[in-house]
């Protein structure tokens, strides 16, 4: 799974400068810059409040920032969102989703809006191998908290985006289903050359899986885990929540 | 492959919009549409019978309407410009946060979803005056009456409305609330060494605080306007004040036993799982409030008799 840690010199497929977001007077993200190439799986962590969710939504428009610029292939999110947007998926928190809605409309709203003619066979491949699709015709006020992920992870599948932005996305999912989309996760960044965001609590993900980590107080990039540092981790066989502990008292 | 079917290819571009229409065309929903447009049908033919046998009164309405064309225009250009206004805020707060938020949308498509948006309610409004003008001049017409007054005061509320809604549109957007309500970032009370004294006697003021969160003086004044157009032509400011004294306090009283009955209810369900049996919750739920209801009946008896006085 691990070594995919390749940085490639090319535009970056998300371009955070000196990103500042505040609700009101208290500012949850302060100076943040970040560069995610193609291909790479990039993990962010942190304690609950730090400002994780807050960043996902600065990324994908969901909230404008106070200052700074987010990138998305190249195309600025403020000056030029359609472009930008049309590089992104994103997996909205189950609780967002239309309660009146079926999974099908769904996942038919998410590809119009993207300008696809149709559901491509991959995403209906990930769906029967997550069993979602005997809930094709499902509302999703009957669908249970991890079905409901399942579907929010699809959405941001649709269309083959340069960028997917997940928070909490394996957070409800049975250990076989997050399995599966690990493991998909891993094969579409590899074959498509996507980049990944997503922001967890899950450390085994940063210990197997993830090419770089971040870890984020107080709305402040603390520390950057390059792909040498966890392969180094992985090497040595020591586990991510000492190295957590160790560095920076994380768990006080 | 599975081909998209959810809504019309125009739709697909406007994600709101899109949602909106696959929501209100599914069968469960098709239902609901279906029973309301038989109510409105059933309304208007009421409504229709009605202006025909009092047709006198609705002619001289409609004059007297036609007559004052020039505040009718002014009333409906105000109400629409709050109306669009409103509806702007609110679709900015909520297109944000969307669950399609991310889904890219050309100027154009953003443009004419936010136009469609917020108009909407204006436009259902300003169909039903036209449908209602247009059924009474023609119930007017078959009774022998003039029927231009109608269409007069009708002109008149729809330009008002229309410049209304231009001005709605041109308001400036309000700043939006941060930490938006429900944020995380709300900041909290704080309860530093507040230690928590295990007893369900809290709540009883569960109910009161409920019932004073529903008697916001914004939905009071609404609920007010009826009882102020009941009142007779003639009647002082002093018996208006106690009808409305008198209508405040047994409104409260009404709100209490709706919030007891619910609180009741919603802790049931919360509290299942602790042995805590329904009569002492319905005991500890609503004790506070009959004192607080003693109080509110005291009030209007006390208003009542000043009125009589």
């Amino acid at each position: 799974m691990a070594g995919m840690g390749r940085r490639l010199v090319t535009n970056p497929t998300l371009d955070l400068k000196h990103l500042k977001a505040a609700y009101g007077e208290r500012v949850v993200l302060d100076d943040v810059s970040l560069e995610l190439q193609a291909g790479e799986w990039f993990v962010l962590l942190g304690p609950n409040g730090c400002g994780k969710s807050t960043l996902l939504d600065c990324v994908v428009g969901r909230k404008r920032p106070a200052a700074g610029a987010v990138l998305i292939a190249g195309f600025s999110l403020e000056h030029d969102p359609f472009a930008a947007k049309l590089h992104l998926g994103y997996g909205c928190a189950p609780d967002a989703l239309p309660l009146l809605l079926t999974v099908r409309q769904c996942l038919e709203i998410h590809a119009g809006a993207k300008r696809l003619p149709c559901i491509g066979d991959d995403l209906l491949g990930l769906a029967d191998e997550l069993r979602l699709t005997p809930y094709w015709e499902s509302f999703v006020d009957t669908l249970s908290l991890g079905t409901r992920q399942k579907l929010a992870v699809l959405l941001a599948l649709v269309g083959d985006p340069k960028l997917i932005v997940l928070d909490e996305a394996f957070n409800g999912l049975d250990p076989a289903s997050a399995q599966i989309l690990k493991r998909h996760l891993r094969s579409r960044l590899k074959e498509s050359g996507a980049t990944l965001l997503l922001a967890t609590h899950s450390l085994d993900i940063v210990e197997h899986h993830a090419d770089r980590a971040a870890l984020l107080i107080e709305g402040r990039l603390q520390r950057v885990w390059e792909s040498a540092d966890l392969e180094g981790l992985r090497a040595t066989g020591q586990r991510f929540d000492d190295e957590l502990a160790a560095g920076l008292g994380y768990f006080k | 492959m599975e081909n998209l079917k959810s809504g019309p290819s125009w739709l697909r571009t406007q994600p709101h919009l899109a949602t909106g229409y696959v929501q209100w065309s599914n069968p469960k929903n098709r239902r609901i549409i279906k029973i309301l447009c038989l109510v409105l049908v059933g309304a208007a033919v009421a409504a229709t019978w009605l202006a025909w046998v009092h047709r006198e009164s609705v002619a001289a309405a409609c004059q007297q309407l036609s007559a004052h064309r020039v505040m009718i225009a002014v009333l409906a250009g105000i109400a629409s410009a709050a109306l669009v206004s409103r509806q702007r805020s609110a679709y900015a707060a909520r297109a944000r946060r969307s669950w399609v938020a991310a889904l890219p949308m050309s100027r154009r498509a953003l443009w004419v979803e936010g136009l469609t948006v917020q108009l909407a309610p204006l436009i259902a409004t300003l169909a039903l005056v036209l449908g209602a003008a247009l059924a009474t001049a023609a119930t007017l017409a078959m009774g022998g009456l003039p029927a231009s007054a109608s269409l007069i005061a009708c002109g008149a509320s729809l330009a008002g409305a229309l410049l209304g809604a231009a001005g709605g549109l041109l308001i400036p957007l309000p700043k939006p609330l941060l930490p938006y309500p429900g944020s995380r970032y709300v900041p909290h009370r704080a309860t530093h060494g507040r230690r928590p004294v295990p007893s369900v006697s809290s709540l009883g003021i569960w109910p009161i605080r409920r019932m004073f969160a529903l008697l916001q003086p914004k939905t009071l004044s609404r609920m007010l306007l009826p009882v102020l157009a009941m009142m007779p032509l003639g009647s002082s400011a002093a018996t208006a004040m106690i009808w409305i004294g008198i209508f405040g306090t047994l409104t409260a009283g009404v709100f209490l036993v709706g919030s007891v009955a619910w609180v009741v209810k919603v802790a049931r369900q919360w509290l299942k799982p602790l042995p805590l049996s329904l009569q002492r919750l319905s005991w500890v739920a609503a004790i506070r409030s009959a004192i607080v209801m003693a109080g509110l009946g005291a009030a209007a008896k006390w208003l009542a008799w000043v009125g009589a006085l």
